[in-house]
């Protein structure tokens, strides 16, 4: 599942309003992280894609979008090693697909505030 | 300051605004202030700006990362211990020691899903634990102020490891040098040798449970390097452990004070004060003032009589009743003085048990004095009950009159003292009128004493040897020592006429340490010359109490090298049943020697028969006036039972002052062991009784 929405919906109760600040800053933040691991790829940079799929990783668990949570890690791991490999660019290619549905997911659910 | 969380403020900072929002929210729920920061070096200026009372960080930030965050705010609060939380991914290690390697308080895995519990509660526990810190350390400061400003001190002394544990603040009141762990000895260096004696009488009670307080209060007094004192007071608990009948001592503690300013004013009081403490009677000082006023001005045509008094043999009344009923006993002297006098005399305490009365008299009445004395008298020696006791004294008076006597205060005064210490000398329990061939006697004496010096330097102290014989057979036993002056112009002068002033000047200890030495060495010469005997010598109060006797006496026989087995000390009864515990430990040092002692003028002290087998004696000497009432069968009866008494406890016995045959007789029919009188030689010196053990060989 894309996100687990039981979570978010505990979440709500638990802070209400601010679920929602929180949902707006993540939608807003997501491009640019996405746009910050696919330059560190490009320009070889282990460090810097290391960084934002750290963040990504961080922020997207704590809305419960463990699954894109999960192939963050993944890609933090590898570039923990120290270089940009060949298989970066695919790892990529499944985080940028799978945050295309959690945004529709984070979409619908703001409808509900 | 309340712990409410609207009082508290928490600074979150995060790099990743999804999580940094999430934490806030959560926070913010509770109740807390919140400020955010986004990277580390915001952090550190944030928490500068704003004080925060606890820190939220994250650790992987660009621009100085969490740890470096967290090590720059460290170091900057310094002793301000603000928690720090640190937000780790929840299994690595390595972000964890590192969170504790820059001095986070705690960490928090980072899981924002769920409703935060963890989060919150931790912030919770983190800020009460800061709490409780900060409380500490302020009521430390606080305590170190007040402490400080009071100059008092917490000391404590850790007696299994001879450690002593205080500040340097308190260290510093003895004038310690060592800071670290220093030992006892160390830290009482500066103080008076009392104060270390005191202490270590202190510390022999409380481990012999015998010390009467709970708590111990006492003074030490501190020589300063500019030779000023300094005076401490301590009050102080002892931690013990009990072993039996023994308490062994842990541990000393309790706080010092510095009292040097009270304890000069306590002297400015002494000094101005009139009136005795215990009887609040008038004081020496102002007994002699009014005195000397009153007879320059109303008493200047009348007479009067200043009468000085002390109860006879004091000292052993306080020590056989205990202190506390002896000081009720003075006061209690002090109230009938005062209702027994008119209105115009007055009373004072001049002394420990001294007073002095000023009476009125009538010189129509010749005899007038004596009566109003005797009265006086009478009225004192009526029995005083204190505290369920009845207690009879007797008192030494001495009277000196105005103006025949003398004319002013002072030499009244001493006058009537005269008076009073030849009423004693005369065995107390009398009065005497001053006269003026006390002053020439006064005069006397302290020639004497001159006299007396030069003769020790000048080789004028001999020793004399008296023989002493076994009962059974007239074989000889030995001999005691006694002393003479061979004075160069008054001739041989005998014991009687000296010794009670080397008793009082402190000279008997030189002179019995001449005897003492000059016997043993003798004995050692005899024994050379096939004559094993046995040497007694006398031994007076003031030299048994000499701190150096147990050295002279080691001198002595180390000198002479005469076997410690043939000398005996003879002690006086009396002299050995004043204060019995101490004694009996000098004895025992002696007999550790490997002398004997026994115990001289037999049946005329005071003596305790509970403690005489106490006593590590082995001989009894019986007092010469028993032999001199051989004559009557009473006499003989009571010489007989100390006798018995003596053989009960398996002590030898020594006849003194066998003068006739019939004595002996006597003494040798009831099994006493040894002789010693005059039927069998007098007192002789050394060359004469070397005869005398030739002859009675035969």
């Amino acid at each position: 599942m894309a996100v687990d929405a039981t979570n978010l919906e505990m979440l709500k109760e638990v802070i209400g309003d601010d679920l929602k600040e929180i949902l707006d800053a993540y939608q807003a933040t997501l491009p640019e992280l996405l746009k910050q691991i696919e330059s560190g790829i490009q320009s070889k940079d282990a460090a810097a894609v290391q960084l934002h799929s750290h963040t990504l990783k961080g922020s997207s668990a704590n809305i419960g979008a463990n699954d894109l949570a999960d192939i963050c890690f993944i890609l933090e791991t590898e570039a923990k090693k120290g270089e940009v490999t060949d298989q970066f660019p695919e790892v990529f290619e499944r985080i940028k697909a799978e945050s295309l549905v959690v945004e529709d997911f984070v979409t619908n659910f703001l409808q509900s505030f | 300051m309340p712990l409410t969380p609207q009082h508290i403020k928490i600074l979150i900072v995060d790099d990743d605004i999804t999580s940094l929002l999430m934490a806030k929210a959560f926070v913010k729920r509770e109740g807390y202030q919140v400020i955010t920061a986004s990277n580390g070096s915001d952090a550190f200026s944030r928490f500068i700006e704003e004080k925060p009372d606890l820190i939220l960080m994250d650790v992987m930030m660009p621009q100085m990362n969490g740890f470096e965050a967290t090590k720059a705010i460290r170091q900057y609060a310094g002793n301000d211990n603000i928690p720090i939380l640190m937000l780790t991914a929840s299994e690595d290690k390595e972000a964890i020691q590192n969170a504790f390697d820059a001095g986070a308080t705690d960490f928090i895995p980072k899981q924002y899903n769920g409703n935060g519990y963890l989060l919150t509660e931790r912030i919770r526990y983190a800020i009460r634990y800061s709490r409780n810190e900060s409380e500490l350390h302020k009521r430390q400061e606080e305590l170190s102020f007040a402490q400080s400003l009071a100059k008092v001190g917490y000391i404590e002394w850790d007696a299994e490891n001879d450690i002593i544990y205080g500040s340097e603040f308190t260290l510093a009141m003895f004038e310690c040098t060592n800071t670290n762990k220093p030992k006892l000895e160390e830290l009482i260096d500066k103080a008076q040798p009392e104060n270390r004696s005191e202490l270590l009488q202190i510390i022999k009670e409380i481990e012999e449970r015998t010390y009467p307080k709970p708590n111990i209060e006492m003074r030490f007094q501190i020589q300063l390097h500019n030779n000023q004192q300094r005076h401490l007071n301590c009050l102080i608990q002892a931690d013990c452990t009990l072993e039996g009948e023994r308490c062994r001592l842990t541990k000393l503690r309790g706080s010092v004070q510095d009292i040097t300013q009270l304890y000069s004013a306590e002297q400015k009081i002494e000094e101005q004060s009139t009136h005795d403490n215990l009887t609040k009677l008038l004081n020496r000082k102002s007994f002699i003032s009014h005195l000397s006023t009153k007879l320059n001005g109303s008493l200047k045509n009348q007479s009067c009589m200043v009468v000085v008094f002390d109860i006879d043999r004091f000292k052993h009344i306080n020590s056989s009743i205990g202190q506390e009923i002896g000081d009720e006993l003075l006061i209690g002297v002090g109230h009938r003085l005062a209702s027994s006098t008119r209105e115009d005399d007055w009373v004072a305490r001049i002394g420990s048990d001294e007073f002095a009365i000023l009476i009125h008299y009538s010189d129509k009445d010749i005899n007038h004095k004596e009566t109003v004395i005797k009265r006086f008298q009478e009225q004192l020696n009526q029995p005083f009950e204190i505290n369920g006791h009845t207690i009879f004294n007797s008192y030494s008076i001495g009277i000196a009159c105005f103006p025949s006597d003398a004319q002013d205060a002072n030499t009244l005064l001493n006058f009537a003292n005269s008076a009073r210490s030849r009423a004693k000398q005369y065995g107390g329990n009398q009065f005497v009128f001053y006269n003026s061939s006390m002053d020439k006697e006064m005069v006397n004496l302290i020639s004497m004493e001159a006299e007396l010096r030069t003769a020790i330097h000048q080789d004028q102290i001999k020793v004399y040897y008296q023989p002493q014989i076994y009962a059974r057979d007239q074989s000889t036993y030995g001999a005691e020592a006694l002393v003479r002056w061979h004075h160069p112009t008054k001739g041989i002068i005998p014991p009687l006429e000296f010794i009670s002033l080397a008793e009082s000047t402190g000279l008997i200890v030189d002179i019995g340490r001449i005897v003492m030495n000059q016997a043993l060495s003798d004995a050692k010469e005899w024994h050379d010359q096939g004559y094993p005997i046995h040497i007694g010598v006398n031994v007076s109060g003031r030299q048994f109490l000499d701190p150096n006797l147990m050295r002279d006496v080691h001198h002595a026989l180390h000198h002479s090298q005469l076997p410690p087995e043939y000398v005996d000390l003879e002690i006086t009864e009396s002299l050995a049943m004043d204060d019995v515990g101490r004694n009996i430990k000098i004895f025992n040092q002696l007999k550790a020697l490997g002398i004997a002692v026994s115990l001289d003028d037999f049946g005329t002290g005071y003596s305790s028969l509970a403690y005489l087998h106490k006593f590590p004696i082995k001989t009894i000497k019986i007092d010469r006036s028993f032999i001199l009432n051989l004559d009557n069968t009473e006499g003989q009866e009571i010489a007989n039972t100390i006798i018995l008494l003596a053989r009960s406890l398996n002590l030898d016995v020594i006849a003194e002052g066998v003068s006739e045959p019939e004595h002996y007789e006597f003494m040798h029919a009831k099994e006493c062991d040894i002789i010693q009188g005059f039927l069998f030689g007098k007192p002789m010196p050394k060359a004469q009784f070397t005869e005398w053990l030739a002859n009675n060989k035969k």
